[in-house]
């Protein structure tokens, strides 16, 4: 594989830009994995991979939760006599590939045992007290995989779900295999009575076993006030209970249940196949625990200490080291660069002086730490507020969200109508029959197990494209979205910004570049990143280099002082332009640099692609509207339609405003929460804290923003292909439900119809998703 | 015919096996391992590590 096939060396996934074509990774993490996979000695990962794999992004360290639960950990592991168990929550996680690369990184480090559960994205350790669990997590850090503290819940429900779709399969084959002796011709005997008694028992087992959950789920839909495919599905279930064991104990045949048995198995097999998908989808981030799991390090008498953020009170000292996050409002004793792109999505990191309030839910930019004192209780703070739990976005089951509550009626008209015309003209018996008939015949059973199981193939297509839906229904309410709304900072753009123009650098001599670089890398503020990006990379040593806090860096080498910041600190007193950052020897400017957001590979090209799909894009940002309005004509996206200065309550209250269920968002920050929360459908590509994608229905790794499209036209074919098979269940039932309705349908009729209508409707739904794929 | 109800009696024996066989195995999570499980082919073989 080379970057002549337009795929991403690491990860396969299709290089968008002329920059990723050049260097053949689709994002920096994926070139440095790829680096050290190779310097290490670990390229069997590509082997065992089989397959894309997922990009990596940006490589990012432990979270400060992750350090406040190692510290418990490794003072544990430490005191314990012998070897201790130690387990983690693993993102990044996917394949065999991954399996391998994490375990044999798990020895190496010293681990005995290393269980990796790759659908979970959970790690089992059994390590020595002398095990280094911070190098082991840094180097699973160093591959692309971000690990947590386990907080991830127990699939029991699942689990529970998995046993009875086994069992209740097995019980229901074994029925089938027995009544089948029978059809083809079993008389009366002693071994007819034998089969059919068996056959019955292992038929009631299985009802018995899979009915429970299907059951429940009508029961709880009518408690909601909810016409729900359950109803028809349960109805028929009992009615036809009813039937087989009244035939049954009356010394007929099995009546119903071994079609019944095979019936709760395939309609179970669709639940769980559908639960499955969307349960490996959200276990492949990290999980969070909302404001509960946040921690922070508080000043002591005797030093700092990590707390619980919801123990922080008024008045407590903070120390607030680079990349922390500010929990609660404080005013700070030291000045720091803050970043408050999470708040309000502006893009520029702010100076902060000592004495001014750092708001809650700011991040510490630069490099240096500062002290803070804690101005309100964390529960009173707004980032509480923020950080509660999402409320339940559930908003009803796939099944009824595409099959609807008409389709339900008719079934049960058309089932109460037979029964009743059957009591007047033939007696209870004949009614019990006929709508037992026409409920276990009609399609509930194809729809049952075809529609999960086209709703399963489409989430497989979207994850290949690297999209993770998160919400059952999302799918189905995706289909129904006519517009898309973007947040800007860190959704329609990275959040780091660039050099519009690196001409001026390249100007510069060899000498004076690689002084621009030690002064560009020994700074954090992210616009030296983007200068030191743009240089050569050279050795840091040397003269030493001092950071003036809201100012720039700067160095004397030779009796020359060369500065790197803002225009009028680097070079007062001359007029600049439009630079924002300047280099310069003893004031006298070498370079003027202008620097911009950086839009997200092949934005442009996707937003006009939605236009034409019949998408037209938003931008909604809590950034300056200047620079709103900047990238709008940057991507493509008319003005107006983009607007700026919007809190996260203002962007909510614009979705709510503006028929909120057909609108699909798009945000990372805390700040989209709201909003993402009012949306019909709502996704994020911040998969590096796990707060946003948790209160969203998809996430997304991929570097562009071709993952909108790609759901959007999942969605719209899953809503044909369900249409499909509506069509289908149309042209069965008028066949079946006729022969119900005519008192024609005898068990081994509807043994038969159900199998062949269920297989059709299967056929259906893999050849026209397929065409697709 | 008791040759058939013995076999009628050892086939739902079987099935009963393999259904707790199943029970136990998503129990104990070997589900969520199948990855790491098709690995074990290519695990190196401890011994030989043995100088």
């Amino acid at each position: 594989m080379d970057a002549a096939s337009g795929l991403c060396l690491h990860c396969l996934a299709p290089l968008e830009g002329p920059e990723a074509r050049a260097h053949g990774f689709c994002c920096r993490g994926c070139e440095r994995v790829h680096a050290l996979l190779s310097r290490e000695g670990l390229d069997r990962y590509y082997e065992l991979r089989r397959g894309a794999g997922l990009p990596v992004g940006e490589l990012a360290g432990p979270s400060l939760e992750l350090e406040a639960w190692m510290q418990a950990q490794e003072a544990r592991l430490a005191a314990s006599a012998g070897p201790a168990p130690v387990a983690l929550d693993l993102q990044g996680v996917h394949c065999a590939g991954c399996v391998w690369l994490i375990d044999t990184v798990a020895r190496r480090e010293g681990a005995l045992r290393c269980d990796v559960s790759a659908t979970r994205g959970r790690l089992e350790l059994v390590a020595a007290p002398s095990f280094d669990l911070r190098a082991f997590v840094r180097a699973l850090a160093s591959l692309g995989y971000r690990a947590g503290p386990p907080l991830k819940r127990a699939r029991a429900g699942l689990d529970g779900l998995t046993v009875r779709v086994g069992v209740t399969a097995a019980l229901a084959a074994n029925a089938m295999m027995l009544s089948l002796a029978i059809y083809l011709g079993l008389e009366d005997g002693p071994l007819h009575a034998t089969v059919r008694d068996v056959a019955f028992a292992l038929g009631a087992a299985a009802v018995l076993v899979g009915g429970g959950p299907l059951v429940r789920a009508a029961i709880e839909a009518l408690r909601r006030g909810v016409l729900s495919l359950d109803l028809p599905i349960a109805l028929g279930l009992l009615l036809a209970s009813i039937a087989s064991v009244a035939s049954w104990v009356r010394g007929g045949d099995a009546g119903f249940a071994d079609s019944l048995a095979v019936f709760v198995a395939l309609v179970l097999g669709g639940r769980w196949l559908q639960e499955r998908m969307v349960a490996i989808d959200r276990d492949r981030l990290l999980a969070t625990d909302g404001a509960e799991g946040l921690v922070t390090r508080r000043v002591t008498d005797g030093g700092v200490e990590m707390v619980r953020c919801m123990e922080v009170r008024r008045g407590d000292r903070l120390l607030l080291a680079a990349g922390d996050l500010v929990p609660v409002e404080a005013v700070l004793e030291d000045p720091c660069l803050l970043s408050m792109d999470w708040i309000d999505g502006e893009s520029q990191p702010r100076d902060a002086a000592a004495g001014t309030v750092a708001p809650a839910g700011s991040f510490v930019a630069g490099a240096r730490a500062a002290r803070a004192v804690v101005a309100k209780d964390f529960v009173e703070s707004s980032l509480h507020d923020l950080l509660r739990t999402p409320p339940d976005r559930r908003r009803g089951d796939l099944l009824d969200r595409l099959v609807g509550p008409a389709y339900v009626l008719i079934v049960l008209a058309l089932a109460g109508g037979g029964a009743a015309l059957w009591l007047a003209l033939e007696g209870p018996g004949a009614a019990l029959s006929v709508a037992t008939a026409v409920l276990v015949v009609t399609c509930p059973c194809a729809l049952g197990l075809a529609l999960p199981l086209a709703h399963e193939r489409t989430l497989g297509m979207l994850r290949r494209a690297g999209v993770y839906v998160r919400e059952p229904s999302a799918l189905a309410r995706a289909a129904g979205v006519d517009r898309v709304v973007f947040d800007k900072t860190g959704t329609l753009t990275f959040g780091a910004p660039r050099l519009a123009d690196a001409g001026p650098l390249e100007a510069l001599s060899e000498a004076e570049r690689a002084i621009a670089y030690r002064l560009a890398a020994q700074s954090s503020h992210p616009k030296a990143a983007a200068v030191s990006s743009a240089l050569p990379a050279v050795s840091l040593e040397g003269a030493p280099v001092h950071e003036q806090p809201g100012a720039g860096v700067q160095v004397r080498i030779d009796g020359a002082l060369y500065r790197l910041g803002k225009p009028s600190w680097a070079a007062p007193g001359r007029d600049h332009g439009a630079a924002d950052l300047v280099f310069a020897k003893d004031g006298a400017p070498l370079a003027r640099l202008e620097t911009v957001e950086r839009p997200r590979p092949g934005a442009e090209d996707e937003i006009a692609k939605l236009a034409e799909a019949g998408y037209p894009s938003f931008i909604l940002s809590g950034d300056a509207p200047s620079r709103v309005q900047a990238l709008a004509a940057r991507v493509g996206v008319p003005e107006e339609r983009a607007f700026g200065g919007a809190s996260p309550r203002e962007k909510a209250d614009w979705l709510a405003a503006r028929d909120p269920e057909r609108a699909l968002f798009l945000g990372d920050g805390l700040n989209d929460g709201p909003a993402a929360d009012v949306a019909g459908v709502s996704g994020t590509p911040a998969v590096d804290r796990p707060f946003m994608p948790a209160r969203t229905d998809f996430y997304f790794v991929t570097a562009g923003l071709g993952a909108v499209r790609a759901l959007l036209g999942a969605a719209a074919r899953l809503r044909r292909t369900t249409r499909g098979i509506l069509a289908l269940a149309v042209v069965y039932n008028a066949v079946a439900v006729t022969l119900a309705l005519a008192g024609r349908v005898e068990p081994w009729t509807a043994a038969a119809l159900m199998p062949a209508g269920s297989l059709a409707t299967l056929a259906y739904t893999r050849l026209s998703l397929k065409e697709a794929a | 015919m008791n040759v058939l109800v013995l076999t009628l009696f050892v086939s739902l024996c079987l099935a009963a096996v393999a259904v707790a066989l199943f029970v136990w195995t998503v129990r104990a999570g070997t589900h969520d391992h199948l990855d790491q499980l098709s690995l074990l082919p290519i695990e190196e073989d401890p011994s030989e590590e043995e100088p």
